[in-house]
């Protein structure tokens, strides 16, 4: 047990008297680092837990997923001797300790057969070479393209069907069947998506279900899925770090300011409000204290068109409802915190009437992962979008998008556009797979099902990080230089996931973009007005 | 298995630059209708209704074929939503596991050398198809898709360091067995089917018509394991009724070093048996051995001859021969036997599919369509006796599939691979006519077994022994050029 975990849950316990029950406890009995007495209702108390420890280099905190299934594989024989490992009581020592055992993880996470674990490990020899800092140090063979199979399936299957060639689609999907597996490795697992969407693909009835995996977002428990997506933050940095950049950013705006203001945040991302409790504890411990008004403007997507159902990450359950958590929560670090839900507003259709907007506040827009669902072929809904978004005159925008190419039709065949994605889910599986340890659970089979709905998403054009600053720019944006207090939180927040994952800065674009095995996975921008641009 | 055999790869065209190939480029739509040997793809091209039944029957466990069809074709052919499940419903799931273990072979060897290689999907493949089959239980075609499992990984694990070296016998594993096993492995082998005989038989006419009037006969022989070839040539030797008096037979065996565990008895074994046994029939007869190098190579010299003898060449290549010889190692001998102008040379070989094709996966699914007819005709041959059929192939044909991956692996991107009858057509060898006499024996040997076995004569101076529609063995009889016959 590393010591200091012990004091971080007797805080916690104060708090727990403030803060209203839920009936539903996560077991985290698995998790030998676990204290028992840790409910799952104080679960805004973790996370302000969690934030912190990069902050105060204190402890780093294991939670096992909720509903934990062990799968039949013995774990690595490594892994319990390297969480009892305690060269000193320095708190650095318990991260890197914990980054060993990532990398062993990493070797290891294999979860599906003992015989090609002997395979990778050989293969993965490299892992036990010096680490470059932070640089993706390559322990697995998943990076390069010989370790991953799944793709050497799909991409050749999907270019089969671009050119209709009958019996290659007809064997390749034999051999994708077999190799399928929802609940082996992460190429397994990619398998299993794939197939379901080829065969979604060539199948013109359509099959019902969105998703091989069975249960998403949408389907799930709202306790259970806020609090995977809570344990997923702590165990991926996917939608972490992006928030995490995001919050620093309006905290850096807000300092911006002339005179205090009302805050007011627009918020067009999916992250279901696990982004801004955090936001909340920083702003109570501001010099100065918050502002004296907090005003959250969260427009939902509709849920009921299909293309919107088919947007990972995008709907969460129907009758999940963060606010009074997230009201409550704010009062008790004296906010005054005012929530306001647009639903079922199309994105064009924003005014600062619609929001509500007074010149009074502070407005900040963050548009997290949501943009990329606009049209940027003809008509333009995006550079349109953000030229509504600048109407809005905002203090500051924060964009965060997927740093990949476009899988739409017009900017490539089925089979381009395919493996496109494919590649990216692969990221996601793969760095989820290190995540979870090569585990199985419920939690992560969700996260996952929701993640591989971008195989279907026929209404994502993502575009590279370039390509976006291109439109800010040409909306009469300008980019904001990010602080080194922001760089440098994030990567500090970086250290306690796996090493595999890296944050790189551009010096050209001041964008923070997320990298994992040295793939580009995502970026956070921050933009002004430009005052120097008319808008006509 | 006659799916195996049936199975149209037209479809597959794998050359060695793509591995994708368009059926129907420059025709205005894509007419479906060409082609399929799994699914009514008509649909895909028009209404698609139907194809979503047929992707939910693949993607269902239960698909279910009808009746247990020689063609796969047909089958699917006549596969819709509303097939109830009939009581030949074993065969129907036996059938769709056959399939699925097939494109699990051939995905395997594709990710071996295909253009898209990728050897841990090669890897990955054959973990889930050991997982499927056995090689000692269930179907023919899981049992074969068991031993090519096999030899794939072991062109897998052997792959790595890079194009075989000179091997003996053909790459992979070989396994040592006992010697009571494989003497009753090719016991069972004569009985339960022709190959064996079918082989001598042929040669052995050959032989007795080409040296009708000599009185010296030398038969130098590559590979003479136990010599009951021999036996029954020096029968029919003694039992000539007209003609001359029986001439003094000699023959000399070649022997290599250290390849002793392959046989079940050694090449002196051999020669004192023939010795025994021609002197109990009162056939003059004297026998010598050859003992090769390490690599094989023939040297005529060391051969002792004798002048107006009638030197044979005999050169068995089939099962149950063990395994491939290593190509320089028949190379050599057959074109050190050129040099001694041997009146005739019997060469007896498998005949693999005249498909053309030149890249490895053509070879490859050839290789799969021949051994699965032979599975095919060893059951006929025994239909009951399953231990008895999995004993002959794990003597035998296990290591032979091996042996033909591996020889199959080597020589991928080197262009074509002939039969050792091209070769030696090629070399200056003369073909020699079989005759009437000969043609008859093969059809009334043939008689003895299932009439699924054929025979039928191919340019002249071949006779082939095939199963059902496919070609297994072929016999064929050659002269040097300039000697007399």
């Amino acid at each position: 047990m590393i010591i200091g975990e012990l004091e971080l849950y007797g805080t916690s316990e104060d708090i727990l008297g403030c803060i209203g029950g839920s009936s539903y406890f996560p077991k985290f009995s698995d998790d030998p680092f676990e204290d028992g007495d840790f409910t799952g209702n104080s679960w805004w108390v973790h996370y302000q837990s969690l934030e912190h420890e990069s902050i105060d280099n204190t402890v780093t905190v294991r939670t096992a997923p909720a509903d934990l299934i062990i799968s039949n594989q013995p774990l690595p024989s490594d892994l319990p001797k390297k969480r009892m490992v305690q060269d000193d009581m320095s708190p650095k020592t318990s991260q890197s300790s914990r980054k060993n055992h990532n990398r062993q993880i990493n070797n290891a996470d294999d979860g599906f057969a003992i015989a090609e674990h002997g395979v990778l490990s050989r293969k993965s020899a490299g892992s036990k070479k010096a680490t470059k800092k932070s640089a993706g140090n390559n322990s697995n063979n998943g990076n390069n393209k010989e370790g991953r199979w799944a793709e050497h399936l799909l991409n050749p299957c999907a270019a089969a069907i671009t050119v209709q060639n009958p019996s290659r689609v007809q064997h390749f999907l034999y051999v994708l069947r077999e190799l399928s597996s929802l609940t082996g490795n992460a190429n397994h697992r990619l398998a299993a998506h794939g197939l379901h969407a080829l065969t979604h693909h060539i199948s013109s009835s359509g099959i019902s279900s969105a998703s091989a995996g069975g249960s998403t977002f949408a389907s799930s428990n709202p306790e259970f899925f806020k609090d995977s997506l809570i344990n997923f933050n702590d165990i991926s940095p996917w939608f972490r770090i992006p928030n995490n950049i995001a919050n620093t950013s309006i905290l850096q705006i807000l300092a911006g300011q002339d005179q205090p203001s009302n805050l007011h945040i627009l918020d067009i991302g999916g992250s279901h409000g696990v982004q801004w409790p955090t936001l909340l504890v920083d702003l109570s411990r501001r010099s100065g204290g918050p502002p004296p008004l907090v005003r959250l403007t969260v427009v939902t997507p509709s849920t009921d068109s299909d293309q919107l159902r088919s947007i990972p990450f995008a709907i969460g359950p129907p009758n999940y409802d963060f606010s009074s958590y997230l009201l409550a929560f704010a009062k008790s670090n004296h906010i005054n915190l005012q929530i306001n839900k647009l639903e079922n507003i199309p994105l064009q259709n924003l005014n600062s009437q619609v929001i509500n907007s007074s010149s009074v506040e502070t407005l900040v827009i963050c548009a997290q992962f949501s943009l990329h669902n606009l049209n940027h072929n003809t008509p333009d809904e995006r550079t349109a979008f953000l030229r509504i978004l600048k109407s809005l005159e905002p203090k500051g925008v924060i964009l965060s998008e997927n740093n990949i190419d476009c899988s739409c039709k017009n900017c490539g065949d089925f089979a381009t556009g395919f493996s496109r994605r494919v590649e990216y889910l692969w990221r996601f599986l793969d760095s989820t797979s290190v995540a979870y340890k090569g585990r199985e659970s419920e939690e992560r089979r969700m996260m996952e099902a929701e993640a591989a709905k971008v195989l279907i998403n026929t209404g994502e054009m993502n575009e590279r990080k370039e390509k976006w600053c291109e439109r800010m720019s040409s909306a009469g944006f300008i980019g904001e230089v990010l602080r080194e207090e922001t760089i440098n939180g994030a990567k500090a927040l970086l250290r306690k996931y796996d090493n595999n994952w890296e944050i790189r800065v551009e010096e050209k674009d001041g964008c923070i973009s997320l990298w994992w095995k040295e793939q580009p996975v995502s970026f956070c921008s921050l933009w002004k007005i430009d005052l120097k641009v008319n808008d006509n | 298995m006659a799916m195996v055999m049936d199975l149209d790869f037209s479809g597959y065209s794998y050359s060695t630059t793509t591995t994708i190939t368009t059926s129907t480029e420059g025709d205005q739509g894509c007419n479906w209708n060409d082609w399929s040997p799994v699914v009514d793809w008509e649909a895909l091209s028009g209404d698609q209704e139907d194809f979503h039944y047929l992707i939910d029957s693949m993607m269902d466990e239960n698909v279910v074929l009808h009746q247990p069809v020689r063609s796969i074709q047909e089958g699917y052919n006549r596969l819709s939503p509303d097939t109830m499940m009939t009581d030949e419903e074993s065969n129907s799931t036996e059938d769709s596991k056959g399939l699925r273990l097939i494109h699990l072979l051939m995905a395997a060897a594709e990710a071996l050398t295909g253009a898209n290689k990728c050897r841990e999907l090669a890897r990955v493949i054959l973990v889930r198809l050991k997982e499927l089959v056995s090689p000692l239980d269930g179907t023919n075609m899981e049992r074969l898709a068991a031993y090519f499992a096999e030899a794939l990984e072991g062109l897998l694990d052997g792959a790595g360091g890079g194009g075989g070296g000179k091997k003996l016998l053909g790459g992979g594993k070989e396994e040592h067995h006992h010697q009571t096993d494989v003497l009753a492995a090719f016991q069972l082998l004569q009985d339960m089917s022709p190959y064996v005989k079918f082989g001598h038989f042929t040669a052995n006419q050959a032989i007795i018509e080409a040296v009708a009037h000599d009185r010296r006969v030398h038969i130098v022989d590559y590979d003479i394991m136990e010599g009951i070839q021999w036996a029954s040539l020096m029968q029919a030797l003694v039992s000539r009724k007209d003609g001359p008096p029986t001439p003094h037979l000699r023959i000399t065996a070649l022997s290599r070093s250290g390849s002793g565990r392959r046989s079940f008895c050694t090449v002196q074994e051999t020669g004192r048996r023939l010795t025994a046994f021609a002197a109990s029939i009162g056939q003059p007869f004297s026998f010598h051995q050859c003992r090769l190098d390490a690599d094989e190579t023939f040297k005529p010299s060391s051969l002792k001859l004798v002048r107006g003898e009638a030197l044979v060449i005999n050169c068995m290549l089939h099962l149950p021969h063990f395994s491939y010889r290593a190509s320089d190692s028949i190379a050599s001998f057959l074109t050190g036997s050129k040099t001694l102008n041997p009146r005739l040379i019997t060469l007896v070989e498998e005949e693999m599919g005249t498909t053309g094709e030149t890249g490895f996966m053509g070879r490859f699914m050839d290789s799969l369509h021949h051994y699965s007819a032979v599975y095919d005709s060893l059951e006929a041959g025994f239909p009951m006796q399953g231990r008895a059929r999995t004993l002959v192939e794990r003597v035998f044909l296990g290591p032979r599939i091996s042996g033909s991956l591996a020889r199959i692996y080597r020589a991928r991107g080197e262009g074509d691979v002939c039969s050792w009858g091209t070769w030696l057509a090629m070399v200056g060898f003369r073909p020699i006519n079989i005759s009437f006499a000969n043609h008859c024996q093969a059809k009334l040997l043939l008689g003895l077994y299932d009439d699924g076995y054929r025979v039928e004569e191919l340019s002249n101076n071949k006779l082939v022994l095939g199963w059902k529609s496919r070609r297994l063995l072929s016999a064929s009889i050659w002269s040097s050029q300039d000697s007399d016959l």
